[in-house]
This record gives C-alpha cells, sequence and structure tokens, in this order.
C-alpha cells in the first residue's frame, strides 16, 4: 500500500468529523510516514509499520471528544404523504386545473376586450383620415357646408382616436404590471414553501 | 499491563521524552520502545489528549523541504511528571506492603 492510498483510506473512515480535525491526522500520519521512509525503510513498509487503518480510524475516533458533525439533512416526503398525495389526485388535480383554466380565460377575455378597444381605435383614426380626405375632395368641388362637416367628423374622430389609443397604451401597461405582480407572487410564495 | 494504568503511564512517558528538549512523533516512539510497548496509532491520540489538557504545545519546524511538527513541555506537563513521581513512591510504598505481607504469610504457615 503506498502512503496516499493508506491516508485516503483513513479519510474517508474518518468521514464526519470536521475537516481541521481529519487534516490534523493525517498530517500526522504523513509525517511520521516520512520520518520513517528518512530512517531508510521503504514506503511500503513504513505503511504497514503503522498498523491497520482501522485500527488508526478508530484510535482517533475513540480518541475524539468532538461530536461528529451529521450532514444536514433533506427534507424528504414521508411515505404517507406521498400516498395520501397519489391517492388525493383526484380531488387536487381538478382544483388545480380549474385554477388554471380560469386565470387563462380571465386572460383571454381581457385580451379580446382590448384587442376589440384597439379595433375601435383604429377604426375612428380610419374615418378621421377618410373625412379628412372628403373634407379637401368637398372643398375643391365647393360644397363649404359638406366639407366643414367632413372636417368637424375628421377633427372629432381623430381627437378620440388619439385619446382611445393613448388611454388603452395606459391600461395595457398597468395590466402587465399587474400579472408581473401576480406571477411574482405566485413563484415566491412556493418558493418559500419549498 | 492493566489498560487504565497503561494508558496512564504512556502520557508520562510522552512528556519525558520532551522533558529535556522538543521532539517530535518518529523520535518519541524510538525513545520509548525500548521501555514501553507503544504503537504509532496509539501515539496520535495521547499527544491529541496532552495538548487539550495544556500539556505540550505544537509547533512546526522545517525540516528536509516539508514541515515537520515538534512537541514542547508546558510547566503543567513538567508538573504532571512531578506529581506522578510523587505518587509512585506511594505506590511503591503499598507495593511493599502487599510485598512484606505475602512473606509474613509464608512464615506464618511455616511456623
Amino acid at each position: 500500500m503506498t502512503k496516499k492510498e493508506f491516508l485516503d483510506g483513513i479519510r474517508e473512515k474518518l468521514k464526519g468529523l470536521p475537516p481541521n480535525d481529519i487534516d490534523r491526522s493525517l498530517g500526522f500520519y504523513e509525517e511520521l510516514i516520512q520520518d520513517v521512509m528518512e530512517d531508510g525503510i521503504s514506503e511500503e513498509k513504513a505503511v504497514e509499520s503503522l498498523g491497520s487503518i482501522d485500527e488508526i480510524a478508530e484510535q482517533i475516533l475513540s480518541e475524539t471528544s468532538i461530536p461528529i458533525t451529521q450532514k444536514p439533512e433533506k427534507r424528504n416526503f414521508k411515505p404517507l404523504e406521498i400516498v395520501l398525495i397519489i391517492l388525493g389526485f383526484p380531488l387536487w388535480l381538478p382544483l388545480v386545473m380549474t385554477v388554471f383554466i380560469l386565470i387563462l380565460a380571465f386572460y383571454i377575455c381581457a385580451c379580446s376586450i382590448l384587442f376589440s378597444l384597439y379595433a375601435v381605435d383604429f377604426s375612428l383614426a380610419a374615418t378621421a383620415l377618410f373625412s379628412l380626405f372628403s373634407t379637401f375632395k368637398f372643398l375643391f368641388s365647393g360644397d363649404i357646408l359638406q366639407s366643414c362637416g367632413f372636417l368637424g367628423t375628421a377633427l372629432v374622430c381623430g381627437g378620440l382616436a388619439i385619446l382611445t389609443f393613448l388611454g388603452l397604451n395606459a391600461v395595457v401597461k398597468f395590466f402587465v404590471i399587474l400579472s408581473k405582480k401576480l406571477f411574482d407572487k405566485i413563484f415566491k410564495s412556493r418558493r418559500n414553501g419549498k | 499491563m492493566d489498560i487504565q494504568l497503561k494508558r496512564g503511564l504512556l502520557d508520562i512517558c510522552v512528556l519525558k521524552t520532551i522533558k529535556a528538549k522538543d521532539s517530535y512523533g518518529y523520535q518519541m516512539i524510538k525513545d520509548m520502545k525500548p521501555y514501553i510497548e507503544i504503537s504509532e496509532s496509539t501515539l496520535y491520540p495521547i499527544l491529541r489528549r496532552l495538548e487539550t489538557a495544556k500539556h505540550l504545545t505544537v509547533h512546526s519546524v522545517e525540516h528536509n523541504g516539508r514541515l515537520r511538527k515538534y512537541y514542547h513541555i508546558t510547566e503543567a506537563g513538567l508538573e504532571r511528571i512531578e506529581t506522578f513521581k510523587k505518587e509512585w513512591n506511594e505506590i511503591m510504598s503499598i507495593y511493599e506492603f502487599i510485598i512484606r505481607e505475602e512473606t509474613d504469610d509464608d512464615k506464618e504457615r511455616i511456623s
């Protein structure tokens, strides 16, 4: 057995002790092996002279008053909990799905309302544009009254289009921020719960 | 030898090996071997124990390009040897008493 094999073997046996203690113990035995080898004894013989790995590890462990540090245990589901989760799935699955579908439906509704409002906005803008076009058309053909009527329509529709556009943008912005907050909350609570 | 008795003796022997001058693990074993049976695996726990009890201190000295740990006896360590010597006197008188008793018994039996 080489020095390295020997020391690794002891390290393995001392697992659970504070790392400082393990390093100190191994340092002592490494030094001993080196000193024995300096006396002209081969590495293998030097390692052999120290005794067996089990013996040494046992000696160190029995003399160490420091309590063995326990590795932090991962929280695992108990068998009963797993069984309950599986058995309860006809109950919780529809509930989860209902909540999910409700949220989805809400989003679809909100999106379609917004879409239709944008469509209204677009039609207002189109009306304004056509009215403006008609205003000039009747102005050149000499029908001042008609021209004035179309100018009024164009101005009203144009104004409304701009106002609704700005209003809708504000609503969309608010909506996006709100859903972002909602999702953050859901994920945060899940992370905290874990 | 009784384990408890040997354990106590080993502590004193280890302290004795560093009483005159600081020493290192392998040298200490070599010094002790003619007098008391000691293995490398028993020395380390003893050194740890004595260090915790502040009977010795450890320091590293460079030797052949590596660090070697030297052990130095403290006042408390020296005191421990002295206490042991005193105690041993008591033990010796007890021993003499035991021996004497045996011989007395023998004499009685003979007469």
